[in-house]
C-alpha cells in the first residue's frame, strides 16, 4: 500500500463524523448507570469540550464528580447548571447537599441583597425576551403613531409610552444579569487550599480553604489566582487549586 | 494628689460629706496640730532626701520658719493647701484645711545629721515640731528602684496617703521564660506591674505589635486582683500579672519583644476602707524591651518535616467503627497534641490507598493555656469508603517534627489500623451501581433526554442583540426624516397640526354645548373652521369674504367636495348665530365636523387649481 493511499485512509478516519451530540450524552448517561463513573465523565467533558451544553449536562456531570469524591468540582458543575437555568432545581438541591457538607464555614458573611437574588433567579433568555418586548413595542409604538387612522393614534402613544416603563426595569434586569456574568466565581477544588498574602509560594498561609468552598475570583497572575470570601477575607491560592464556574 | 481624675474624685468626695455635715449637725473647728517627716531616714551621699511639713488648722499660717542647716542643700521648695474632711468620734464631721511645705534636700556630709524643727505661727501662737534626724551612710540607704520607706509591715503595704509619690515606684516589666529559643518554639512572655502598694483597678494595657512572632494570647488582666511578693532589692513588692502571651518566633536573630507601655494610664489604690476612695494617679510608664535570640533549626530535617511542627509533640491515630459493610464510612483520627503553636501544625494526611476511597479530611483543634504555656491537640479525622470486603489496613502515617527540648528531629508514628470490612447489602437502584459511595445519598439522579445547545457567549453579547438595540430607533429615525422629505411644508404636516387644532376646537364646543353654553360652543366652531383655513392658507383669513376664503381653499389644494360642506358649516354656523329661530347647535357642530373631516381627505395640491 503506498504512503499516499495510507494518509487518505487516515484522513477518511480522521474526517468520518462522530455520533450525533444527543446519542454522545445518551452514551455517558448509559456509563453513569452502569456505575462506570469516570467513563460517563469523560463522555460529559468531551460534549463540553465540543462546544455543546445544557443545563442536564452540567448536571449530569456534578453528580458523576461527586460520585468520584470530587466534590469541588462538582459543585462548579452544578454551579453553571444553575446559570444556565437558575430554575434547575436539581442543580440547586444537589449544589445544597454538597455545600452541606463543606468544611470551612465563613464567618461574618454578608447576605446577598434580595434584589441581586431575584435577578439571579431569572434565566437569561426571559430577561432578554422581555427586554426585547419591550424595546421593539416602544419602537414600533412611536413609528407607527403617525401612519396610524386617528383613532389608532392615541392608543398606539400609550403603548409606547408603557412599553417604554416597562423597558426601564427590563433593561436594569439585564445589565444587573450582565454584572453578574461579569463576576467570576470559583470553587476550591484541593482538599485544602493554603491561602497566602501574595502569589509567593514561599509565604507563610494565613489560612487554609477547603474543597467545596465557593469564593470569588479577583484577579489571575502567574498562576496564583486572588479570591476573596463572603465576609472579606482575600488572599492568593494557587490556579490549580480552584475551578472557575 | 494633683491629678485631674484624683482631684474630681476627692472633691466629689468632699462635697458628699459636706452634705452629710449639713444633714448631722454644724461642722466643727478642728485644733491645730503641726508634724513633719522625711521619706526615709538612711541616704547615700548625694541622695536627696524629702522633707514634708503637715499643719493642720483652721486658718493659714501667718508664717513659717524653717531654719537653715549647714548640713543640708535646700534643692527646692514647694508649699500646698489641701482640705482634709473626716468623721469626728462624737458623730460630727471635721472640716479641715492642711497646709503644707515640701522640701528636697540633699545632705552636705556624712554621718547623723539633724534637720532643724520648723515652727508655724497661727493666729500669734506659735507651733514648732521636734528635730529630724537623717543617717548619711557611705553604703547608702534602700534603693531608689524600690518602693519608698515600706515600713516593718511592707509584705502587706499600708495604704498610699501614707507614701506620698508611691506612684513613682511603680515599674512595668516585661519577662520572658527563657533567653534563646529555637525557630517556632514556644516563648511565654509576661508583663508585670510592680507597686509598693495594694492596687485596685487599672485601665486597660494595650500591647505593642510584635514583630517576628506569632502570637496566641494566654491572659489579659482586667482588674489588679491577685498578685505575687517579690523581693525587688531586698523590698518586698507587690507583682500583678497583666497580661500573658505565648509566642513562636517566625525569624531567627534577635528579636525584640516591647516596650509595653502604660500611656497616661489611671491606677487606682484599692480603697483601705469604706469612706476612703482609695487614690488615682495617672502616670505613663514604659517597659524596657527585651532580647530574644532565636536560634534556626539545624539542618538534616527528614523528608516530609514542615517549619511550623515544632513542640514537644505526640501523634496519635484510630479508626472507628472497627467493623464496616463495604461502601459504608471509616472515620481515622490523627490527632497531633502537646506543647507548641498547636493552630499552625500541619498533622499528617492519611494518603490515598488500594481498597478504600479517601476523602478529604477536617481538621478541628482544642487549644487552652495549662501551666501558663499553650497547649491543645490539632485533630484531623478522615472519611474513608471501603470498596471491598475483608480486612481493610490502614497504614501507618509517619509524621516528622521538632523537639526543642532534646534539640533534634523526631518522627512519630501512628500504629497500624485493621478494619474488617463485610459484603454490602445489594444494591436497590442505580443510585447503589458500583462506584456510587456512601455520600452520593441525596442526591438528585441524572436526567436525559434533553436537548444539547451550542454554547456561546451570553445573549446580550451576540450580534443580534446589538441589532434588536440598535435597528429600530434608526428605522424610526429613518422613517421620521423620509416623511419630512416627502412632505413639504405645505404637505401633511401642516395639514395634520391644522386638522389636529380644528379638532381640539371642535371638542371644546362640543363640551360647552354640553354645559348648555351655546354661544360659546358657536364661537369655538368659528374658531375652529377659520383657524383650520388660515393654517392652510397660511395667512391669516379675517377680512376676506366667504368666497375669496373658499377660492383661496380651492387653490392650496382642497378638492370641491371639502368646500362645499365648508360653505354648508359656515352657512349653517352663520344661521345658528344670527338667525332668527336658526339652526341647532348640534347641526352645526356636526357639520362642522364633516367639513373638518372632508378637508383633510383633501390631497392639497397646489399646482392642480380646481375650480370651485
Amino acid at each position: 500500500m503506498s504512503p499516499s493511499i495510507v494518509a487518505l485512509a487516515l484522513a477518511l478516519a480522521a474526517a468520518r463524523p462522530s455520533p450525533p451530540p444527543a446519542e454522545r450524552f445518551e452514551a455517558a448517561n448509559r456509563a453513569y448507570l452502569a456505575g462506570d463513573l469516570e467513563g460517563a465523565s469523560r463522555g460529559y467533558l468531551e460534549l463540553l469540550a465540543d462546544g455543546w451544553e445544557s443545563p442536564a449536562l452540567h448536571v449530569n456531570l456534578g453528580n458523576a464528580r461527586y460520585r468520584m469524591g470530587r466534590r469541588g468540582l462538582a459543585v462548579a458543575s452544578w454551579a453553571r447548571a444553575l446559570r444556565l437555568d437558575p430554575g434547575d432545581a436539581d442543580a440547586r438541591a444537589n449544589l445544597e447537599l454538597a455545600r452541606a457538607q463543606n468544611v470551612d464555614e465563613v464567618v461574618g458573611a454578608e447576605a446577598r441583597p434580595l434584589l441581586v437574588r431575584a435577578v439571579e433567579r431569572v434565566p437569561d433568555g426571559e430577561a432578554v425576551g422581555l427586554f426585547a418586548l419591550a424595546w421593539l413595542a416602544l419602537w414600533l409604538g412611536l413609528a407607527g403613531r403617525p401612519l396610524a387612522p386617528p383613532w389608532l393614534r392615541a392608543r398606539m402613544g400609550a403603548l409606547a409610552l408603557a412599553c417604554a416603563v416597562l423597558a426601564v426595569p427590563a433593561g436594569a434586569l439585564l445589565a444587573g444579569k450582565a454584572a453578574a456574568r461579569g463576576t467570576t466565581t470559583a470553587v476550591v477544588v484541593a482538599p485544602v487550599a493554603a491561602v497566602r498574602e501574595g502569589i509567593e509560594p514561599a509565604l507563610r498561609p494565613i489560612f487554609e480553604l477547603h474543597e467545596g468552598t465557593e469564593v470569588r475570583v479577583l484577579e489571575v497572575r502567574d498562576g496564583a489566582v486572588r479570591v476573596r470570601l463572603g465576609n472579606g477575607m482575600e488572599g492568593w491560592v494557587g490556579a490549580t487549586d480552584v475551578e472557575p464556574v | 494628689m494633683a491629678i485631674a481624675t484624683g482631684e474630681r474624685r476627692s472633691r466629689g468626695a468632699l462635697w458628699a460629706l459636706a452634705a452629710l455635715a449639713a444633714v448631722s449637725g454644724p461642722a466643727r473647728a478642728a485644733e491645730v496640730v503641726l508634724s513633719a517627716e522625711v521619706d526615709r531616714d538612711v541616704v547615700g551621699p548625694g541622695e536627696v532626701v524629702t522633707l514634708r511639713a503637715r499643719l493642720v488648722s483652721p486658718e493659714a499660717p501667718s508664717r513659717w520658719e524653717f531654719p537653715d542647716s549647714p548640713d543640708f542643700e535646700v534643692l527646692a521648695d514647694a508649699p500646698s493647701q489641701e482640705h482634709s474632711v473626716s468623721l469626728g468620734g462624737g458623730g460630727g464631721v471635721l472640716i479641715r484645711q492642711v497646709y503644707g511645705v515640701t522640701r528636697e534636700l540633699r545632705p552636705r556630709r556624712t554621718g547623723t545629721l539633724r534637720i532643724p524643727a520648723i515652727t508655724a505661727v497661727v493666729r500669734g501662737r506659735t507651733y514648732t515640731t521636734g528635730p529630724i534626724a537623717v543617717t548619711v551612710s557611705a553604703a547608702g540607704g534602700p534603693p531608689s528602684a524600690g518602693p519608698a520607706a515600706p515600713g516593718p509591715g511592707a509584705g502587706t503595704p499600708v495604704p498610699g496617703r501614707a507614701y506620698r509619690g508611691w506612684e513613682r515606684d511603680l515599674v512595668l516589666q516585661v519577662e520572658l521564660d527563657r533567653a534563646e529559643a529555637y525557630l517556632g518554639e514556644q516563648v511565654v512572655a509576661e508583663v508585670w506591674l510592680l507597686s509598693p502598694l495594694d492596687l485596685g483597678t487599672f485601665e486597660a494595657l494595650r500591647p505593642p505589635g510584635l514583630d517576628g512572632f506569632w502570637k496566641e494570647d494566654l491572659y489579659s488582666a482586667r482588674g489588679l486582683l491577685g498578685f505575687d511578693v517579690r523581693d525587688v532589692k531586698g523590698i518586698p513588692t507587690r507583682a500583678y500579672c497583666l497580661y500573658r502571651a505565648a509566642l513562636f518566633p517566625t525569624r531567627a536573630g534577635d528579636l525584640e519583644i516591647g516596650p509595653f507601655e502604660f500611656a497616661d494610664f489611671v491606677v487606682h489604690t484599692r480603697p483601705p476602707g469604706a469612706l476612703d476612695p482609695g487614690e488615682a494617679v495617672r502616670i505613663t510608664r514604659r517597659s524596657a524591651p527585651v532580647t530574644l535570640h532565636v536560634k534556626p533549626l539545624p539542618p538534616g530535617a527528614p523528608d516530609g518535616f514542615e517549619p511550623a511542627n515544632v513542640g514537644r509533640l505526640s501523634l496519635q491515630g484510630g479508626a472507628a467503627p472497627p467493623q464496616v459493610a463495604v461502601g459504608e464510612p471509616i472515620t481515622v483520627r490523627v490527632a497531633v497534641s502537646g506543647d507548641g503553636n498547636v493552630r499552625a501544625l500541619s498533622p499528617p494526611h492519611l494518603k490515598q490507598f488500594p481498597g478504600a476511597r479517601t476523602f478529604p479530611p477536617t481538621t478541628r483543634d482544642e487549644i487552652g493555656e495549662r501551666d501558663r504555656r499553650l497547649q491543645g491537640t490539632r485533630l484531623e479525622e478522615t472519611v474513608l469508603v471501603p470498596e471491598r470486603s475483608g480486612e481493610l489496613v490502614i497504614p501507618p502515617v509517619e509524621w516528622p517534627y521538632f523537639d526543642p527540648r532534646a534539640g533534634r528531629y523526631q518522627v512519630a508514628r501512628t500504629p497500624e489500623i485493621r478494619v474488617a470490612v463485610v459484603p454490602a447489602a445489594p444494591a436497590t437502584g442505580p443510585q447503589g451501581a458500583p462506584g456510587s459511595n456512601a455520600l452520593a445519598a441525596g442526591l438528585r439522579p441524572i436526567r436525559s433526554g434533553e436537548a444539547l445547545t451550542r454554547h456561546g457567549p451570553p445573549a446580550w453579547q451576540r450580534r443580534w442583540f446589538a441589532a434588536l438595540l440598535l435597528a429600530p430607533p434608526a428605522a424610526f429615525l429613518l422613517v421620521t426624516a423620509l416623511g419630512r422629505l416627502q412632505l413639504g411644508p405645505r404637505g401633511a404636516e401642516p395639514g395634520r397640526r391644522a386638522g389636529r387644532s380644528a379638532r381640539r376646537r371642535l371638542g371644546r364646543a362640543r363640551r360647552r354645548l354640553e354645559r348648555s353654553d351655546r354661544p360659546g360652543a358657536l364661537a369655538e366652531v368659528e374658531h375652529a373652521l377659520s383657524g383650520y383655513a388660515a393654517d392652510r392658507l397660511g395667512r391669516p383669513t379675517a377680512g376676506l369674504t366667504r368666497e375669496a376664503l373658499l377660492k383661496g381653499l380651492s387653490r392650496a389644494g382642497a378638492h370641491p367636495p371639502a368646500t362645499r360642506a365648508l360653505r354648508e358649516a359656515l352657512d349653517l354656523l352663520d344661521l345658528a348665530r344670527f338667525g332668527a329661530g336658526g339652526a341647532q347647535a348640534e347641526e352645526v357642530l356636526a357639520a362642522a365636523e364633516r367639513a373638518v373631516g372632508a378637508l383633510e381627505e383633501a390631497d392639497w395640491q397646489p399646482d392642480e387649481e380646481v375650480p370651485g
